[in-house]
């Protein structure tokens, strides 16, 4: 006989068996049995069902009452009938019930077409109504923040939002006030909804009651197109939609990849899409003559460029030409920059972001996946700064491990937000000594348990000595590591060949004089990197200096020739993301007129130096997978709509050397400058997420009683041969000693904190 | 058949006094308990047969016995929010028999392996909430209370939280989201507190008037407890009297007694004159009883059969003056007014149906919405995720089966017809709160 199975049980649905695992919700085996059972507050993302809304009311034979398909778990024989006459009555109740206060607006409401209130109320619902009652009214649509609106009218009262609010994203700003019919959604103390996650509300929302202004009557669902692809403003690169309607981007929605963002998007990747069309992008070539910058056509400036790059060759010699990229260019272009170095310009130095990407290779062997969290007992989130600057929507996936068992432990400065997880706790480091605290606390108590469950996220800049002590501690605890890259595809650049020096390399061959030429591929060295002065020198001084970027910034003053390039809502490609998935990234709209496509102008500057490269993205991919390790067998359909990630090389299994890190803690005031979630030019061209900008200079409790100031007095701080003025914000998390600040330049490394002389101007 | 047995209110005064309280035998059944065996106290509680006395009767012992015995911590709630209208027994018993209610406390919390104990009282409820925390202070002084009570080594936690006027708070999840500090709306069941109560912990909730009748099961015993009452309906029980009734009050009967029992021996009947129209007889969310069945025993199962609840034990007589559509409108406001929102069918439907009864009442309904409110509550009842919902369909339900022609006088006459006869007439003026 065959063994009884225990961990499945089965059941009748609509007269259909289906044997499904135990614990599972009536909602979810139906299913699976391809009934679907009609839901409005079930959403398994934000956590265990509540059985607020009543939509989903089956019948199970037994049992005197209608049980809610979505928190009735499932037995072993239960009989289910969710179509049938009394199953129906009530769910046709329950919609009769939603629908009497409902202000039925659908032909003026941004949700028409794509409601489930509307789609669920033609399949289950009544066909009239019998309300002849004057209906509850609110003012409505009011705004709850810059980005929404809320319209209480149309709010069916699932609490979805609200769940989203104080179980997902932990921001704990929507709230319900009052009771009874007399519900409604509202925000903390009417404050504007201020948190990174705030727009998934608008996907959560069943109906048309919370909207994103920018899309508010843009659009009707049958005159838009979804083009499915990828977020290109950090490097977990979520899964997206990006609407279109009449060939502009009208919205930015999710698309659920679980192995990547569950279907949640941070604001910055769904409200920056406005940047497409902002003023301050290039539209044409210019290149710099008698009387400033003066545009010209594509092939005239390809022409020109292709002219100045190998009379520096001649000039100089084989590699006097740099390259210094941002990181955010798709593999594709990426490795055609990279051929034209190798192959065309003699191999002068590739620098990719400001960080610049040493020891990566170190950890190859050990790098976790984004889904390892889902199943970590520990995850130790190292860095300085709060998680969601680098990588905004990991947070969300940490505060779910946590409410499943896992535990926290933060190693930085403090005061960030997962140090207020329930279960964290805290190991201070002094910024810049990060990996030293590490390493010592994976050999102490703190870290004890680390195990192959366990996983490190690296919250910070890449070294060679952080790679050191990441590789000895995974090796020795068997735990995986997920270091943060900066820029979304840095690390697709790094497989491509874009990539081959750190920036102080690149500048000290600058400084040795070998380097004659520079290009910038979207990087902004000058106004955004570690060493701006330096940068500025070799821009100054260069022989050419051309820059490729979607907008005019800091480095565009001294470049000589300047071609404008797409955006990534507007190129074919691929890009990879923190974990090494590769994904594929499709143009939803074409690059304005003017633009050049950025293989295109890679391929035929290639040309015209005499490489032969191919210039459509599938050809591009393969000859890329052909050459560049990293992508070996890999091929353009096989990435598909989810992407692919390929094995890691499994290393050589030996013990990493052992790091040697400094001992000793750096004394006097540690000042630490990062970049954060909401800055840089998408951002700047989408004025609308201005208001969730972070302003004020966090110094620590102490520090704050030593100079005499208070939360909203003004203090100075010094860094970097600048100061700065602004209010403080008093931390008690805060290391003491520690300034920390968004600034547009990363830095980490000493100043001053003074408090303020009186009457001084902003910075 | 004796009606006189009393054992929670069995005196006359109080015994706010820890003195006088352990004068008449007081807290000696706990430290009995705790030289005992924790699962000693369950099996007396659990031969008793007592059942719940907040409203749902559910056998206390049985209830005690879900909790998972080796999960720490675990807490016992103390339900005293008593609001359901017509309901005022465990204000009585903590006025005037507090330790009663603090020894049942702590002999209970003791029996499940609580790490602490919080009694969750009515907001309104500021004298009694005095009387309390006196009498805990009382107990806490005697060593009661607190760490290593009597030297057992069981350390006793009791935490007094005062309810903020919300009447869904007595729902027991709710009760525990609202101690939690969260919004006081109920949960979803599975999982039952017994299993993942307050902060998620194995919680066990029950009523003032359960726990407090604990000391008294233990001292006389389980099965001399179980003696009292009916086959399934085991002690005595306090009813709150109200109404059109000559002495209005809280009456302790054995289970046995019947309606007439209570009505006409301890209240006295209906007041001169007055004839009975129609009888509560478990709180207003029970559906009324007629005339013709006051002979129905008040156990459990008896007001069960008779169509109708024994609820919280709230008796209210309804005479010949009142308007069952004012009645439906008052009834029918109240459980409108303290929905919590969360579900769809209450929420929504409560304040329909009182829209429809209140066009009732004003005269200004059309034929067939009598029909249109009976549907109404159809569709709310059993269809809510808490019992409130169904509190507001039953009894409005059964007020229309008994006494539809009333409500279609109303709508044929387009108007009250006992507008100034009836005892609750004027009441239902305020409007509909729109925000
Ligand atoms: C809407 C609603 C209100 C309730 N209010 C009370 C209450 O005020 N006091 C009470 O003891 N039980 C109340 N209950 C019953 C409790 O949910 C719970 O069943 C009871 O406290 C359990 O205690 P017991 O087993 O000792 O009766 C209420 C139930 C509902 C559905
Ligand atoms: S606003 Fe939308 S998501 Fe929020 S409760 Fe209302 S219907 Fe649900
Ligand atoms: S029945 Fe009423 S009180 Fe109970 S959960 Fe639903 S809305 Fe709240
Ligand atoms: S979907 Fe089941 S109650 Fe809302």
């Amino acid at each position: 006989m065959a063994t009884v199975e225990t961990d499945t049980v089965t059941l009748s649905i609509n007269d259909r068996e289906v044997t499904v695992p135990k614990g599972m919700s009536l909602v979810e085996a139906a299913a699976e049995a391809g009934i679907e059972v009609p839901v409005f507050c079930y959403e398994p993302r934000l956590g265990a069902a509540v059985g607020a809304c009543r939509m989903c009311l089956v019948e199970i034979e037994g049992i005197p009452k209608l049980q809610t398909a979505c928190t009735t778990p499932v037995t072993d024989g239960m009989v289910v009938h969710s179509h049938s006459d009394r199953a129906r009555e009530g769910q046709d109740a329950v919609l009769e019930f939603l629908l009497i206060n409902h202000p039925l607006d659908c032909p003026i409401c941004d949700k028409g077409g794509e409601c489930p209130l509307q789609d669920l109320t033609f399949r289950y619902g009544p066909g009239s109504t019998r309300m002849t009652l004057p209906k509850r009214t609110h003012t409505k649509p009011v705004p709850i923040s810059p980005l929404i609106k809320l319209d209480r009218e149309r709010c069916i009262l699932c609490y979805r939002c609200t769940r989203f609010s104080e179980d997902v994203s932990g921001d704990l700003q929507l709230v319900t006030e009052h009771r009874g019919a007399n519900s409604i959604i509202t925000t903390f103390e009417g404050r504007p909804y201020d948190g990174e996650f705030s727009g998934n509300v608008t996907e959560l929302c069943p109906v048309g009651a919370l909207t994103s202004i920018s899309y508010r009557f843009r659009g009707r669902p049958w005159e838009i197109q979804n083009i499915p692809t990828v977020c290109g403003e950090c490097p977990i690169g979520c899964n997206t939609y990006a609407t279109i309607r009449e060939g502009q981007v009208a919205r930015v929605l999710s698309r659920n990849n679980p192995a990547v963002d569950d279907g949640w998007l941070c604001d910055r990747g769904r409200y920056t899409f406005p940047s497409l069309e902002s003023e301050q992008r290039i539209t044409t070539p210019l290149i710099r003559g008698g009387r400033g910058l003066e545009p010209v056509d594509g092939s005239t400036a390809l022409d020109h460029i292709a002219d100045r790059l190998r009379a520096a060759v001649e000039r100089f010699g084989p590699g006097s030409v740099a390259i210094i990229a941002s990181g955010d260019q798709t593999s594709e272009e990426a490795h055609l920059w990279a051929r034209i170095q190798e192959q065309a310009l003699g191999g002068g130095p590739i620098v990719c972001g400001p960080e610049g990407g040493a020891g990566w290779g170190e950890l190859a062997a050990h790098s976790a996946t984004i889904a390892d969290l889902d199943d970590a007992d520990l995850i130790v989130v190292a860095g300085a700064t709060d998680l969601v600057h680098r990588a905004p929507i990991l947070e969300l996936r940490i505060r779910r491990a946590v409410d499943r068992g896992a535990r926290v432990v933060t190693i930085g400065a403090g005061a960030t937000r997962l140090d207020t997880l329930h279960a964290a706790e805290h190991v201070s480091a002094a910024p810049g000594t990060t990996h030293a605290a590490l390493l010592a606390a994976s050999q102490g108590v703190a870290l004890k348990g680390l195990s192959d469950r366990s996983v490190i996220l690296w919250n910070g800049r890449m070294s060679a000595p952080v790679a050191t002590v990441l590789a000895h501690v995974a090796h020795a605890s068997g735990c995986r590591v997920l270091p943060t890259p900066l820029a979304a595809n840095e690390l697709g650049c790094q497989a491509a060949g874009l990539g081959t020096h750190t920036p102080a390399e690149a500048l000290e061959a600058v400084e040795q004089g070998r380097v004659k030429a520079v290009v910038l591929l979207g990087a902004d060295p000058v106004g955004g990197w570690p060493g701006g002065d330096r940068w500025r020198g070799l821009m100054e001084r260069a022989f050419f200096a051309l820059q490729v970027s979607p907008f005019q910034t800091g480095s565009s003053g001294w470049a000589t020739t300047i071609v404008p390039s797409p955006m990534p809502l507007e190129k074919e490609g691929t890009m990879t993301n923190i974990e090494g998935r590769v994904q594929r990234l499709r143009a939803a709209v074409p690059p304005p007129p003017g633009v050049l496509d950025g293989i295109v102008l890679a391929a035929e500057l290639g040309r015209r130096l005499g490489l032969d490269m191919p210039d459509q993205p599938p050809a591009v991919f393969a000859d890329m997978a052909g050459s560049r390790a990293a992508f070996a067998g890999l091929t353009w359909a096989g990435i598909g709509e989810r992407g692919v990630r390929p094995e890691p090389a499994s290393g050589s299994g030996q013990a990493p050397p052992a790091p040697h890190v400094a001992e000793g803690e750096p004394e006097g005031t540690i000042v630490v400058g990062y970049r954060q979630l909401m800055s840089g030019p998408t951002v700047e061209g989408a004025p609308a997420l201005h208001f969730q900008r972070r302003s004020g200079i966090e110094i620590s409790h102490d520090d704050a009683q030593q100079i005499g100031v208070a939360t909203g007095d003004r203090v100075e701080v010094s860094f970097a041969g600048a100061s700065l003025t602004g209010a403080a914000l008093v931390q008690r998390r805060l290391r003491r000693g520690v300034v920390r600040l968004a600034t547009a330049v990363p830095y980490v490394g000493p100043g001053e904190l003074r408090a303020a002389p009186e009457e001084t101007a902003d910075a | 058949m004796t009606t006189d047995l009393r054992i929670l209110l069995d005196f006359d005064g109080d015994r706010r006094d820890i003195g006088d309280y352990e004068r008449a035998g007081g807290y000696r059944q706990l430290t009995k308990a705790l030289a005992g065996a924790p699962e000693d106290v369950i099996a007396a509680v659990d031969g008793s047969g007592i059942r719940g006395r907040g409203g749902a009767g559910f056998p206390t012992g049985r209830k005690a016995s879900f909790l998972p015995k080796d999960r720490k911590p675990a807490y016992l709630c103390v339900n005293a929010d008593e609001s359901e209208p017509g309901t005022f027994k465990d204000r009585e018993i903590m006025l005037r028999n507090p330790h009663a209610l603090i020894e049942g406390v702590i002999t209970m919390s003791f029996g499940i392996g609580a790490t602490s104990a919080f009694i969750y009282i009515r907001g309104e409820y500021r004298a009694e909430f005095e009387v309390l925390m006196t009498a805990l202070q009382q107990a806490r002084e005697r060593g009661f209370v607190g760490a290593d009570v009597l030297g057992s080594g069981y350390d006793a936690t009791v935490v007094l939280h005062r309810g903020a006027g919300a009447y869904i708070c007595g729902e027991e999840t709710a009760l525990l989201s609202s101690l939690e500090g969260e919004r006081g709306q109920p949960r979803s069941k599975p999982p039952f507190p017994a299993v993942a109560g307050l902060y998620a912990a194995p919680t066990l909730v029950n009523n003032v008037e359960t726990l407090a009748s604990v000391p008294y099961i233990l001292e006389m015993g389980g099965a001399a407890y179980a003696e009292i009452g009916t086959e399934r309906s085991k002690g005595t029980r306090v009813f709150s009297l109200s109404g059109n009734v000559k002495r209005p009050g809280n009456y302790e009967l054995p289970l046995t007694a019947t309606l007439r029992e209570l009505i006409e021996g301890h209240g006295g009947g209906m007041p001169d004159g007055r004839t009975m129209k129609a009888i509560i007889p478990g709180g207003s969310s029970a559906p009324i009883l007629m005339p013709d069945q006051i002979d129905t025993h008040i156990d459990f199962e008896s007001i069960a059969a008779a169509g109708s609840m024994a609820g919280s034990g709230a008796i209210i007589v309804i005479d010949d003056r009142t308007c069952m559509v004012q009645l439906a409108l008052r009834v029918s406001e109240f459980y409108k007014h303290e929905s919590c929102g969360k579900c769809t069918p209450c929420r929504e439907g409560t304040r329909w149906g009182v829209d429809i009864i209140r066009r009732i009442e004003m005269g200004e309904a059309r034929q067939g919405e009598l029909d249109l409110l009976l549907n109404v509550c159809d569709r709310i009842l059993g269809n809510c995720l808490c019992p409130l919902g169904d509190a507001m369909a039953m009894p409005v339900a059964s007020y229309v089966t008994h006494f539809r022609d009333e409500f279609q006088r109303h709508i044929d006459e387009g108007g009250c017809p006992f507008t100034e006869h009836s005892p609750i007439s004027g009441l239902y003026h305020e409007p509909a709160a729109v925000s």
